[in-house]
């Protein structure tokens, strides 16, 4: 199975960011925007359509398309909360 | 000698602001080279001799978008004298990552911390002078909205400009600096000491316009690859992210020195503001409440009746003031022009080819100025990034940003607005494609089109007007599918990676500022296009061959006619190749509503009413309903207005991408209306013929264009 990527992680969880697997241009702007490795990430909400995500990093809130999360692999922050693995997440 | 100091920060940092407030209305705006990006520059107010370069919003200085490349560019190699680099106060951590780029291009930098007043509310307090120390330049607090401490700011900029640049302090882990050095060593020692950093850490990244730029040679290349390789696997990690990672590392321990935090744990007014803003159930229709107020204040109450004024009134038959009746300008220059005894022609170039151009460009004014004043309120008070944010999911799946919805909208009242409502979508390639496509919502003044038709052949039927909208947005999202996979719109997929700001509500200043530079910018460029068109058009329908050889004419026998008589076979296949439709599809090109003006004239009456009701007959015994179906759909689809034409025209800024919209439109027109009547009159009776069969051949190959798989460049994002 595969690792677990911000894709499938519930709204209200904060995860930790453990690599960026992508590459080029979405991998780079991802990083600017804050998302490098060990940086914490609060899943707020999904939009009305059911993508993109909003989430809370580096204390600003930033949206993503879920295509684009899933190049983010994560791990969870706190055993309390932690996220079904992947395929059951938020839909 | 003239001081230039250049203006760089994150979008949303109140970059504007405090652009507007040093310069006040010493600004010039354009473009940079190219590209439809603005660049705005501006003189320091009681400075004569400082120049403000305001760089576009940027967050980092990547090689992948169009705007970090122009600000690294500009840095790199205009060198300005100075960076005044504005930072968000609220949002240290992400905007302070801009600042670890910029002091490394070896030009001197002077922080200003904007939204101090918010800062302090927040119970946030800012160690400056640990801040200045650790940047390794000064650093300030400012609030451009209140203009506290902006002159200060651009003092100490300016004090800035005259020393050397220091060194920036933050280093990277050992073994990156180690690379480094090796690269500096081996490319890098002919260039000036303060740039080389700048270019060591670009090459590490392995940023190919860079190693473009400075022509290093495969031999070195593969040499620097090799050193490059060593540190990835010593780090366990790309060279571009090693730098991005350890850049946000240390701007954590610079925050953790120099921020107190107030215990958060409340939520802010813009939280909450956003709860309920984008929540799954009021999202939906709080966007629908808002969209209803744009389009209802800016298209169909205030904006028309300020349009009506200007067209009707003041470039009419006159209008009213208190009571006291102002004649129109026509009237006024009519008669100024016969007492002076001008020459009819001249008087008829003056008043029916340069006033009634003129007045066109004008009479959109008012209109534009609200719509803009709306636009330039959505997007500063952070709502904008929000629509962008609901509708994402479905504009994408053809091409465009969850910002097209407005265009599109907008268009429905007025395709110049809408066009120039494109101006918000940041990606190119969207943008362009909502350029393209946004006119094929039927617009205000293509209705009596649709009501003279529906009217003459179908009786008024209730459908008619309804399936025009229903033409115009399949034909946008059909336009959408095919053409994002051709190879004018493949390419590496821009991220929507976007912040989203917090709620604030904008300066006014800011707000008029955008509208009226939108506005001033279509005056300027699409009036002269608009102007010549009009003029040219206006020549080519009152000119022509009569029995006194060439002079004024009637319009039946204009050079307009007698072009459009010798083109009309072109029309035959859709089912209407006489004269008279395509002289009216031509004159279309002005304004829409003239086509049903011009089917007045052709047919021999002098005046019509706005649905045409006097030519129902004639048109009757000339049409069928299917060729009436495909005429109608023929004059929806195709190139929009001449006014309509100089807004691509300018918001493309490319005469190449305005041919080929145009080209588009024209060309998709012709062979939906050909398959409409070719269909039509096979299922109304008329047996199979050649006609049929090149329209199944369409059909055929529009699917095709539909179906098939994206170009490649596409097709490997999928993998």
């Amino acid at each position: 199975m595969d690792a677990k990527t911000l894709k499938n992680v519930k709204v209200g969880d904060t995860v930790k960011v453990v690599r960026i697997i992508g590459v080029g241009a979405i991998k780079r702007r991802i990083m600017d925007m804050g998302i490098t490795k060990g940086s914490e990430v609060f899943v707020r909400k999904t939009a009305p359509f059911g993508d993109p995500i909003e989430v809370t990093v580096r204390g600003y809130e930033l949206s993503l398309r879920k295509d684009d999360a899933e190049m983010i692999a994560v791990e969870s922050v706190n055993s309390v909360n932690s996220v079904n693995s992947a395929g059951q997440g938020e839909r | 000698m003239t001081i230039r100091i250049a203006l760089a920060g994150n979008p949303n940092s109140g970059k504007t602001t405090l652009f507007n407030a040093l310069t006040g209305s010493n600004q010039f705006v354009g473009n940079w080279p190219g590209v439809t990006i603005a660049k705005k520059e501006g003189k320091l107010k009681g400075a004569k001799d400082v120049l403000i370069v305001d760089l576009p919003g940027i967050y980092s200085l990547s090689p992948y978008s169009l705007e970090e490349v122009i600000a690294r560019d500009y840095l790199a190699d205009e060198r300005p004298d100075a960076i005044l680099n504005i930072i968000d106060g609220t949002n240290l951590e992400r905007n302070l990552f801009l600042t670890t780029q910029l002091v490394e291009m070896g030009i001197p930098v002077v922080t200003a911390v904007n939204m101090m007043d918010a800062v302090n509310k927040l119970g946030n307090r800012i160690d400056f002078e640990r801040l200045s120390e650790t940047l390794a330049c000064k650093a300030l607090g400012i609030s451009a909205l209140s203009g506290e401490g902006i002159v200060e700011a651009a003092e100490a900029a300016i004090a800035a400009a005259d020393q050397p640049a220091p060194t920036p302090r933050h280093g990277f882990s050992g073994s990156v600096e180690h690379t480094l050095a090796h690269i500096e060593e081996a490319v890098l020692h002919d260039l000036p000491d303060n740039v080389q950093r700048w270019y060591a850490i670009k090459l590490f990244e392995r940023d190919e316009k860079i190693a473009a730029k400075l022509n290093v040679d495969a031999a070195t290349r593969a040499h620097l690859e090799e050193d490059i390789r060593k540190c990835e696997t010593e780090m366990d990690d790309d060279s571009e992210s090693i730098i991005t990672s350890e850049r946000y590392a240390y701007i954590e321990s610079v925050i953790g020195g120099c921020l107190t935090t107030k215990k958060k744990g409340a939520l802010t007014v813009s939280d909450r503001i956003d709860l309920v803003v984008t929540n799954r159930f009021f999202a939906l229709p709080i966007f629908a409440f808002v969209m209803f107020v744009v389009y209802f204040v800016s298209v169909t109450t205030v904006g028309s009746y300020a349009t009506d004024w200007a067209n009707d009134g003041v470039f009419g038959k006159g209008w009213e003031l208190f009571g006291a009746r102002i004649p129109g300008v026509p009237a006024i220059l009519g008669e100024i022009l016969t007492s002076i005894d001008c020459a009819q022609w001249l008087q008829s170039l003056i008043l029916d080819g340069i006033v009634a151009g003129v007045g066109a460009v004008i009479g959109f004014i008012p209109q534009m100025l609200i719509l803009f004043f709306f636009l330039a309120f959505l997007e500063s008070c952070g709502y904008m990034a929000r629509i962008a944010f609901i509708m994402d999911r479905i504009f994408r799946k053809f091409g465009m940003s969850g910002k097209s919805f407005i265009p599109i909208l907008i268009g429905s009242g007025c395709g110049v607005p809408g066009i120039l409502s494109s101006r918000t979508i940041e990606n190119e390639r969207d943008r362009r494609m909502t350029i393209m496509t946004t006119t094929f919502i039927p617009c205000s003044a293509k209705l009596p089109v649709i009501a003279l038709i529906s009217g003459a052949l179908f009786s008024g039927a209730w459908w008619v007007a309804p399936s025009a909208y229903f033409v115009g947005i399949v034909a946008i999202v059909c336009s959408g599918v095919i053409l994002k996979k051709t190879r004018l719109f493949s390419g590496d997929p821009a991220p929507f990676v976007m912040e989203l700001p917090p709620y604030r509500w904008p300066a006014a200043r800011n707000v008029f500022f955008s509208m009226w530079e939108r506005s001033w910018s279509f005056m300027k460029k699409a009036g002269s296009i608009i102007l010549l068109s009009t003029i040219f058009v206006w020549f080519a329908s009152s000119f022509g061959w009569s029995n006194e050889g060439f002079g004024s004419v009637e319009m039946p026998n204009s050079l307009l006619a007698r072009v459009g008589s010798a083109v009309s076979w072109i029309f035959a296949p859709l089912g209407w190749g006489e004269w008279q439709p395509t002289v009216a599809a031509l004159t279309g090109l002005i304004a829409k509503e003239n086509v049903v003006g011009t089917f007045g004239i052709l047919y021999g009456f002098t005046e019509v009413a706005e649905d045409g009701e006097e030519v129902w007959a004639v048109l009757q015994s000339s049409f069928t309903v299917v060729s009436a179906y495909s005429f109608l759909v023929f004059n929806l689809l195709c190139a929009p207005c001449v006014a309509a034409m100089g807004a691509i025209r300018r918001e493309m800024n490319s005469a190449k991408w305005f041919s080929v919209a145009i080209a588009y439109q024209c060309v998709l027109a012709y062979l939906v209306a050909f398959c409409i009547y070719q269909f039509g009159k096979f299922f109304t009776g008329a047996g199979f013929d050649i006609g049929v069969a090149a329209a199944l051949a369409v059909t055929a190959f529009f699917l095709y264009a539909l179906f098939r798989a994206p170009t490649k460049s596409l097709a490997e994002r999928a993998d």
